[in-house]
């Protein structure tokens, strides 16, 4: 059976059914972002630590969806236009890509890290991070109170690699003549990949409401949850180290 | 199944006539990523088949590309699959040049009757693998086509004297631009729509109107 990457492909050429279309790309998309190595343990990580909300969840997913459009979009007519392969292979640029993706979650874990340690004097965490260093580690994380920007940033780095399965229907819709079709299908994709994020954050959320109910009666709990935002920051920092070691890695290996 | 693509630059054709000789056509190809090759190797009976692994994803080592191309199977296979018709008449090939599968391609030449203003030509490198593959093809004046497992065999327009194609580039450019820009202007505008509704309706809620 064909994935539905593959079968994405086909539509941008295939006439008719776009209603369809739409909802294929919109699942390929969410099929995407439930592999592995998407940033999902970061998300959770940032929303169990912090102070979180329905709507920082939204805001992670949109950036994450607009940064994977516009990435996708970038690649794609630079590629197509620009020479782009003569320049340097796909597989560099996204190594790339991941490297810089890597260091946004590392500076967002760091600048997590003193934050907290400024406003509460001291605190100190081990972190315990087992991050996913598979294929191209899509990261971010989630919003503690005000602070959109590190939100915006972790969503960002979550899109700022491009998926193969929407970079290669956006060069075929350029190539066939019907690049607005096969843009509207990779936001529809970026739109899948973002409501699979915003949904761990949901669930993050509502399992950070379990414990904070039940720390009410625990003391050891309340400890817990306290020490939860450092821990947050150090799972942040660890997984953006083991991403930007990975594309470290893919780089040397391409080299 | 066997993965399609990874990450990778997509396989590509370059479709151009003869600057000396009005009757030979090029049509340079290029394999894409390491991983295509590796597959195409154990197709040919290059490399063992225990490259692949249970889910379909390929382990590939840095030697392979390298004994992918110096093998003898792969002249067979592209001239398999890759044909030129002029007129009604197929064309016969040859590989004139193959270096580094990845890098620069391999260059098959195609020597006609006679001078080609217009040649058909059929792809099907890769997709006898995997039907998902996709050959991202250019000709001269910036012609574009795709090939794929629907879509084996295209028109190319190579008379040197830039005809019915002109400035193809442009069209194709001046399209993109227009449609992408559509995309993302009606994006925008639902964006900029949707935050004046949500600021409406915080404001609603901030301070009640009064019934009448």
């Amino acid at each position: 059976m064909p994935s539905l990457d593959d079968r994405l492909v086909d539509l941008v050429g295939a006439p008719g059914f776009v209603p369809v279309a739409f909802l294929l790309a919109f699942a390929a998309g969410a099929a995407h972002a439930v592999g592995p190595g998407h940033g999902k343990s970061l998300a959770a990580a940032y929303l169990v630590g912090s102070d979180g909300k329905v709507r920082d969840a939204a805001w992670l997913g949109a950036s994450v969806a607009i940064m994977h459009t516009l990435s996708v979009l970038v690649v794609a007519v630079a590629w197509t236009f620009l020479s782009l392969s003569d320049l340097l292979s796909l597989e560099r640029l996204t190594s790339g890509l991941q490297l810089a993706a890597g260091l946004m979650v590392v500076g967002v874990g760091v600048w997590l890290f003193r934050r907290h340690l400024r406003g509460h004097g001291h605190g100190h965490g081990h972190g315990h991070g087992h991050g996913h260093g598979h294929g191209h580690g899509h990261g971010h994380g989630h919003g503690e109170g005000p602070s959109r920007p590190g939100l915006v940033l972790l969503g960002m780095s979550g899109g700022l690699t491009p998926s193969p399965a929407a970079f290669l229907v956006l060069v075929t819709g350029i190539f066939t003549g019907r690049s607005g079709f096969a843009l509207l299908l990779v936001v529809a994709f970026g739109l899948g990949l973002a409501t699979v994020l915003f949904g761990v954050g949901l669930l993050a959320l509502a399992g950070r409401g379990l414990v904070v109910r039940a720390a009410e009666s625990r003391a050891l709990i309340t400890a817990a949850t306290r020490v939860a935002p450092v821990l947050a920051a150090a799972s942040i920092t660890v997984i953006g180290c083991v991403v930007t070691t990975a594309a470290l890695g893919r780089l040397a290996g391409a080299a | 199944m066997i993965a399609a693509h990874p990450f990778g630059d997509p396989q590509t054709v370059d479709i151009s006539a003869d600057p000396a000789d009005p009757a030979v056509v090029h049509v340079t190809w290029k394999v894409g990523a390491a991983d295509d090759l590796t597959l195409l190797g154990i197709e040919l009976g290059v490399l063992p088949e225990d490259r692949v692994l249970l889910d379909g994803a390929i382990t590939y080592d840095d030697g392979d590309a390298a004994l992918v191309q110096r093998a003898p199977q792969v002249e067979t296979y592209l001239l398999d699959h890759v044909a030129v018709s002029s007129a009604g008449e197929q064309c016969p090939g040859q590989l004139a040049e193959s270096g580094d599968l990845i890098a620069d391609g391999a260059d098959l030449v195609f020597s006609c009757a006679g001078p080609v203003a217009a040649a058909s030509v059929e792809v099907t490198t890769l997709t006898d693998l995997h039907p998902a593959y996709r050959t991202l093809a250019t000709g001269p004046d910036g012609q574009h086509q795709v090939y794929g497992s629907d879509a084996a065999s295209h028109d190319w327009s190579l008379g040197g004297t830039a005809t019915a194609t002109s400035g193809d580039t442009t069209h194709t450019g001046s399209s993109a631009a227009l449609q992408i820009g559509g995309v993302l202007g009606a994006a925008l505008l639902v964006a900029v729509l949707g935050t004046l509704v949500a600021r409406r309706r915080r404001q609603a809620t901030v301070t009640p109107t009064p019934h009448p």
